[in-house]
């Protein structure tokens, strides 16, 4: 009995048997529909079952869509073929624009159809459908809301296991058709009202007003599915709210300095994150810098709407702001001390700096005091440094007091790890 | 965390390890601020002149007056609030370099942070073996967490015990580093400090300890160094490689736990 329950809970959470459960639900619905509508004289009844034939015929292009995207990437296609899904979703949405245009041009006849000699008025100028009004008597009724009922209730519980499964699975193709199977629950619901307004109140317009609404909400839903495959299939990225987030966890990473680049994008429900990061950090410390980053971008994107996630670490150093600053030094017996003035001054060295470290020194042979202006000019020296409160001026050159006289601690002579 | 102390070195590892030292006195509304700085007396004697505005003495007191503005001016600390010591050996030393240079001073290695808590909070991290050395560790870090309002986190990793067949790293460790846990344990309580523990058989230690920090988002790791280990010493593994701020404890402090 276990082995039974547990082989049905795999069987409901399997996207194949869930679209062949869909098929099913529209096969029923199809033969009920177009039998009855037959049998009461309604074409909108009819009308709607071999549109659930057309839905059979889409949600076996599902099963093939859900079928190619798990097949696995090869070197022809590195991240498999999971976009074909958003293809779907651009048909899918297309078609629920369109069915809701339809729809609402229904429901605006049937509207007019109240007023005939302004519906008269309006045909004579926009090409509208011809409304059939509902015929029905006491003895087809309970077969009518019957089958209204049933397909309401169906239509909803099967979109919501098919959007949940969708979900769970990865496959945007699954979803979409469970928000058009969500759609079809709408119109029936309003064909369900339609026919009890008939009935009890003998107002059937009440389904035209609402059936206005009810095109709405598939127009939007039609719409954010059309945008959704849209904006996938051309690459665009997976949302600001996400790179905002992607950007703020990056500069909480010790270490980060900066984010240069941050480039998203989607391949089926796997988010790619291109990311440049900005550190000072060495190569041994970059290898913990990504775990860490890694860890928390791809915590946070699993626990959005993506099923995996793809993520490209690019580290860069910062910009050196690259300049040359010199020292007066005395330098008596490989000893080095920053002189006070030029004249005690045995050499100049000159710093080449990067990132505010002096990381390249060369000391040259004090020029005469008439050429140290043009000497450190050529060498193009920023900054002089003497140890001296208030330093002698050089022509042209900027000059500074250095904090202490002895050469490592102003950087000179570093002391290496 | 009774005394901080910088070490004056003009480079960008110096004035973040001033700027680190100086937040962290901040945070915990502390003064003063020591700045270690080498006399320098005999450099002094080399460029000294025969007059009284260039003498020896002249030129030591010109020193510090340099190197208190430079600190004021990076810090922010009023020159009051910063005492120029030619010691370095009590309290907590922040530098870089030192770190790796000094094992028998407790140094802070800011790793290139500007302050401890500049990227938001975040728990301290004490790894533990089968040594009461991290006791030692552990009571620094539960006096700041108090004092900061932050949690801890006790990590151990443990090799397997193949005779076991439990997936459970916990079930793996020996039976003094139970011992140190339950120790640890006791203490955070005591003190009322949040705390956690990670155990787990890591493959390699030093990786283990920050893979494990920037998990938890860890803001420092206090390390205690071993007195026994002569080759491998993890906190130089570390200290080689971490992005995360870690403060190493000498084996031989006097603290007691």
């Amino acid at each position: 009995m276990k082995a039974l329950m547990n082989r049905l809970q795999t069987l409901a959470a399997s996207p194949f048997a869930v679209m062949w459960m869909v098929v099913g639900m529209y096969a029923v619905k199809a033969v009920l529909k177009i039998g009855i509508g037959q049998s009461i004289n309604s074409p909108m009844i009819a009308g709607d079952g071999f549109h659930n034939l057309a839905d059979i015929l889409e949600a076996l292009a599902v099963l093939l869509v859900i079928w190619i995207s798990k097949r696995p990437s090869s070197d022809d296609y590195p991240f498999g073929k999971k976009n074909v899904e958003f293809f779907t979703s651009l048909a899918i949405g297309s078609v629920l624009l369109v069915m809701s245009a339809n729809f609402a041009l229904q429901s605006l006849s049937g509207l007019l159809a109240l007023a005939p000699s302004v519906d008269a008025a309006v045909r004579s100028i926009v090409p509208l459908p011809e409304h059939h009004a509902l015929v029905m008597d006491n003895s087809t009724f309970r077969y009518v809301v019957a089958l209204a009922l049933g397909s309401v209730i169906a239509s909803f519980l099967v979109s919501r296991h098919q959007k949940r499964v969708g979900k769970a699975s990865g496959h945007a193709s699954m979803v979409a058709d469970g928000e058009e199977t969500a759609g079809d629950g709408k119109i029936e619901l309003i064909t369900l009202i339609g026919v009890l307004g008939e009935y009890f109140f003998h107002a059937p317009w009440l389904e035209y007003p609402l059936g206005l609404l009810v095109a709405g909400v598939i127009a939007h839903t039609g719409w954010e599915l059309f945008m959704g495959g849209f904006r996938v299939l051309l690459q665009h990225s997976i949302g600001v709210e996400h790179e905002a987030e992607i950007r703020r966890r990056c500069l909480n990473m010790v270490g980060v300095q900066d984010l240069s680049a941050v480039k998203t994008f989607q391949i089926g429900s796997t988010a790619v994150c291109m990311l440049t990061v900005v550190t000072e950090h060495n190569t041994s410390t970059i290898a913990q810098m990504k775990y860490g980053l890694e860890h928390t971008l791809k915590e946070y994107l699993l626990a959005s709407d993506f099923k995996d996630c793809e993520l490209h670490l690019k580290f860069q150093k910062p910009e050196p702001n690259r300049h040359r600053v010199a020292f007066a030094v005395v330098n008596k017996d490989s000893h080095l001390v920053v002189a006070s003035t030029v004249e005690q001054a045995s050499h100049i060295i000159i710093c080449d700096v990067e990132h505010d470290d002096i990381v390249r020194s060369k000391q040259e042979p004090k020029p005469s005091t008439a050429e140290l202006s043009a000497f450190l000019k050529r060498k193009r020296v920023t900054c002089f440094y003497l140890f001296h409160p208030q330093p002698q001026a050089v022509e042209g050159v900027q000059v500074a007091t250095a904090p202490s006289f002895q050469a490592h601690l102003v950087g000179l002579n570093p002391r290496s790890r | 965390m009774e005394k901080i102390t910088c070490v004056f070195r003009r480079s960008t590892e110096g004035r973040l390890a001033l700027l680190f030292a100086s937040d962290l006195l901040k945070m915990l509304s502390a003064t003063p601020l020591y700045v270690y700085l080498e006399a320098g007396r005999s450099d002094a004697e080399q460029i000294a002149g025969a007059d009284q505005n260039n003498s020896v003495e002249a030129l030591l007191t010109e020193q510090n007056a340099q190197v208190l503005a430079e600190v004021a001016a990076i810090t922010g600390l009023p020159p009051e609030q910063i005492v120029l010591s030619g010691t370095d050996t009590s309290g907590i030393v922040v530098d870089h370099n030192m770190a790796f240079e000094r094992a028998e001073l407790d140094v802070l290695s800011p790793s290139r942070e500007k302050a401890l808590l500049a990227r938001g909070k975040g728990p301290l991290l004490v790894p533990f073996g089968d040594s009461l050395s991290a006791l030692q560790a552990a009571n620094i870090a539960i006096e700041l967490a108090a004092r900061l309002t932050l949690p801890v986190v006790f990590y151990h990793t443990t090799w397997k015990d193949e005779t076991l067949a439990s997936p459970s790293a916990e079930d793996h460790m020996c039976a003094e580093a139970k011992q140190v846990a339950e120790a640890l344990r006791n203490s955070a309580t005591a003190a009322g400090v949040e705390f956690s523990f990670v155990i787990e058989t890591a493959d390699d230690v030093a990786e283990g300890i920050l893979q494990c920090a920037l998990r938890q988002s860890v803001r420092l790791i206090i390390m205690p160094r071993s007195a026994k280990t002569t080759i491998g010493c993890y906190v130089n593994q570390a200290l080689a490689k971490t992005p995360v701020p870690l403060l190493a404890v000498a084996a031989k402090s006097g603290r007691q736990p």
